[in-house]
């Protein structure tokens, strides 16, 4: 499929889409509007949710709620970022129910039996605006919300943080390794909430959030001085001079460790990462390799995953309020 | 210069033993577990794809339309509709993360469940999906190469990988013939 077509097809599908501006590092969703893209986002300044009053063997309700108010908290706290969402009450209705009532809760379906969680939003086409989004546990797997998480089941809190990220509009990050085995994967890293996929059961690590996932819910609820306070950088990855579409790229801070990830999303394998402390970093792109590639990407695929993973030849310095020079990596072929 | 919009929905992803795919947190399966938790196997291509209001519950879901082209288990007749959750009905788009989105003239291999008189679905959201594409390499050079230049991709990677060949791509015949040996053989047990 040419370019031009891939491009038709993907604007006809008009659901979630990367934003063009001014930045991006993680993805975000987005939709396109009037033939421009725009991040889907509540306009609210407070967005109440309601918890589905059922629980499940091990977890009540109110413990339930407690741990979705806590993963809800940890992406309310982050400073850089202006989100205000609270907890209205136990409700009688169902996840995934269209209502405009933001509702969390377990719940059977059929359609769903080997789905663990996921979640579900409405938007305005018209503008882009998070009109209700719901979250899905499902009530057939062995759930927990003890403070240490509990063998063989699954952490209320972690999973509840990774879906709140949707519920606020991101998509997934590239940020984290796993490795084959037999006929799947086995997470031996994870940099990123959003990472989709999850550690083993019994595990609460993906209860914090990461420098990935702050920048990401920064970028789309900026506070009055993450633009200030931040930078980024851009630049283009190519091999043999044609640029690479879909290669995910690295900022490494040398100075904090922080890592943040993004993706070159544009025809010359253009790339732009915001939301990185200011300072030295290191950047590296690589092909995606980890997870499936249509967990971060819908109706185009990266024609090129057959490149070598490659470093930037030099440091590259970040300021507070702006851009580092444009960067060139060219990747060789594996 | 063009900008390339990316759609970030998540989608069913490999997972084995303990790691699982959160967003949509799916429990892999593998291709023989798929061809025994199918009813129906087909593969067809997307006429037609209508959004609704789920009778009676307050959901809203797509029914697509799959003219079918061959039933690799059971059959459905040569139209087949199934649903899918999500959807866009005025102004409103409704989208489950890690929904499988299909558009008219798609070319696929559906898994689909299904019970009793109900409208099928797809098993594991996207891990019943395998879309099927025309090999650029084979095709072009299609005089070098007797075999088939279609080619099967799947959806969820813990079902790719039972597909060696790049991209975990594996020729649709090849791919055919090993769902039909699959599903012989169940019948068998």
């Amino acid at each position: 499929m040419s370019a031009a077509a891939r491009r038709l097809a993907v604007t006809a599908a008009v659901m979630t889409a990367i934003l063009s501006a001014p930045a991006h590092a993680y993805l975000k969703l987005g939709a396109v509007v009037e033939e421009e893209t725009v991040a889907l986002k509540w306009r609210a300044g407070t967005i109440s949710y309601f918890v589905a009053d059922e629980g499940v063997p091990n977890v009540s309700a109110a413990e339930f709620q407690a741990a979705v108010q806590r993963a809800f908290e940890t992406w309310n706290a982050v400073e850089t970022a202006e989100t205000d969402f609270q907890f209205a009450g136990f409700t009688n209705l169902q996840p995934f129910d269209v209502d405009d009532v933001n509702t969390i809760g377990f719940r059977e379906r059929q359609d769903l039996d080997r789905v663990l969680a996921t979640t579900g939003f409405s938007y305005l086409v018209s503008t882009g605006e998070l009109i209700e989004a719901d979250i899905f546990f499902n009530s057939r797997f062995a759930w927990t919300t003890a403070s240490a998480g509990q063998a063989g089941r699954y952490d209320v809190q972690s999973i509840a943080t990774h879906e709140a990220g949707h519920f606020l509009g991101l998509g997934h990050s590239a940020l984290g390794e796993t490795v084959r085995e037999g006929s799947g994967r086995r997470v031996i890293a994870g940099e990123a909430v959003m990472f989709p996929i999850a550690f083993a059961a019994g595990g609460t690590n993906e209860r914090r959030l990461r420098a990935d996932d702050i920048a990401g819910v920064s970028d789309i609820y900026s506070s009055s001085g993450f633009r200030r306070t931040t930078g980024s950088i851009q630049g283009r990855v190519s091999r043999s001079g044609r640029g690479i579409f879909g290669a995910h790229v690295v900022a490494f801070n040398l100075q904090t460790g922080e890592l943040v990830g993004g993706f070159t999303l544009e025809d010359d394998g253009g790339f732009v990462i915001a939301g990185l402390s200011p300072g030295l970093h290191v950047v590296r792109a690589e092909p995606l390799d980890d997870g499936e590639l249509e967990s971060f990407f819908d109706g185009v695929t990266p024609e090129d995953l057959n490149f070598r993973a490659t470093f930037h030849d030099r440091l590259v310095v970040v300021p507070a309020g702006g851009s580092s020079e444009r960067i060139e990596i060219s990747a060789g072929a594996q | 210069m063009k900008r390339r919009y990316l759609l970030a929905v998540a989608a069913a992803a490999a997972c084995l033993g303990t790691p699982r795919l959160h967003a949509t947190v799916i429990v892999p399966a593998d291709l023989p577990e798929l061809v025994a938790e199918a009813r129906t196997i087909v593969h067809g291509r997307v006429v037609a794809a209508e959004p609704r209001a789920v009778p009676g519950e307050r959901g809203v879901e797509t029914l697509l339309t799959i003219a079918a082209d061959e039933y690799l288990k059971g059959s459905l007749g040569p139209r087949v509709t199934i649903r899918v959750p999500g959807g866009q009905i005025g102004d409103r788009r409704y989208v489950v993360v890690g929904a499988p989105v299909l558009r008219s003239g798609d070319d696929v291999v559906l898994f689909l469940g299904g019970s009793g008189p109900s409208v099928p679905w797809i098993l594991g959201l996207n891990q019943g999906v395998f879309r099927v594409r025309t090999d650029a390499r084979r095709a072009a050079r299609k005089d070098q190469f007797s075999g088939e230049e279609r080619i099967v991709e799947a959806q969820s990677d813990s079902v790719r990988s039972m597909a060696p060949g790049p991209a975990g791509a594996v020729p649709l015949d090849v791919f055919k013939t090993r769902v039909r040996r699959l599903v012989a053989q169940g019948e068998n047990r």
